[in-house]
């Protein structure tokens, strides 16, 4: 995989190899593709000795990788990646304001779980929080009111 | 007196949720709060604490047995700064009153 394109002569030898090669893919998707499959970016193929070499542990791993066709569009899906776990979320929708918009739900979504994992505490969903909060407040003013109350009067009553 | 208060201002929230998902607020929130009370005053009707509400079927329901969460930083982070904003409004007690600004020629935004 590579940000930029690749020359004919060098697509010959890949083809006849049997071997998949893709072309001007985005860095920051290189990036974390490599992170991903445990590979490594290389900006050149010079080694120390100023000769072409490729050492076999910058290689990543990954399960399957395939192209589909989702949507007139040809996606490259990079299944089962060895080093660590990621996953690409592929939003569908109407329009492009609907797509945005379940993104910004994921999105939301995520960070839920993320505050989740990072505290590891959870309080019941659904205002159930806020009304019992509400009703023991309730029940706590009054008490105060009374305990207000009484102090005044006692007060009077020593006074 | 400003402990009720804030106890009726919290229950604003499942107000505002169950408008929002265009169900019958008031029933929905008396219920709650029926719900509530008695968990917290009958020992063996304290199960009913857990209840909140199911905004797809416009019904209380046991949002513990069916897995409706929300992360509690979050909920005590937005207590607390929903707090700090109100004592921070309150805590002005000044008005600076600006006089109208006078009218010049006929072609002015009438609706300002």
């Amino acid at each position: 995989m590579t940000t930029g394109g690749i020359d004919d002569l060098c697509l010959k030898q890949i083809v006849e190899a049997g071997a998949m090669a893709v072309r001007r893919c985005k860095k920051a998707d290189l990036k974390r593709i490599a992170k991903a499959t445990g590979a490594t970016l290389l900006t050149a193929l010079a080694n120390m000795e100023g000769e072409e070499s490729v050492d076999a542990s910058v290689i990543g791993n990954a399960e399957e990788v395939v192209q589909e066709r989702i949507c007139d569009d040809e996606l490259i899906l990079i299944r089962g990646p060895k080093a660590r776990t990621a996953a690409s979320i592929i939003v569908r929708g109407a329009n492009d304001f609907m797509c945005d918009e379940i993104e910004r739900s994921v999105h939301d979504a995520l960070c839920v779980v993320k505050r989740v994992l990072e505290s590891k505490q959870v309080v019941p969903g659904g205002g159930c929080c806020e009304t019992a909060l509400s009703i023991y407040l309730e029940n706590f003013a009054t008490t105060v009111v009374r305990v207000f109350l009484l102090s005044n009067e006692t007060k009077s009553i020593f006074a | 007196m400003a402990i009720a208060e804030f106890a009726s201002a919290l229950l604003s929230i499942p107000k505002a949720l169950s408008v929002n998902a265009a169900q019958d607020a008031t029933e929905l929130v008396a219920k709650l709060r029926a719900y509530h009370n008695s968990s917290q005053t009958q020992i063996e009707k304290e199960q009913l604490k857990w209840f909140g509400l199911d905004l797809q079927a416009g019904k209380l329901r046991d949002c513990k047995a069916s897995g409706v969460f929300e992360p509690a930083v979050s909920k005590i982070k937005s207590l607390k700064y929903a707090t700090e904003a109100a004592i921070t409004i309150l805590r002005i007690d000044d008005m600076i009153k600006l006089d109208k600004e006078q009218k010049k020629g006929g072609h002015g935004d009438e609706c300002m």
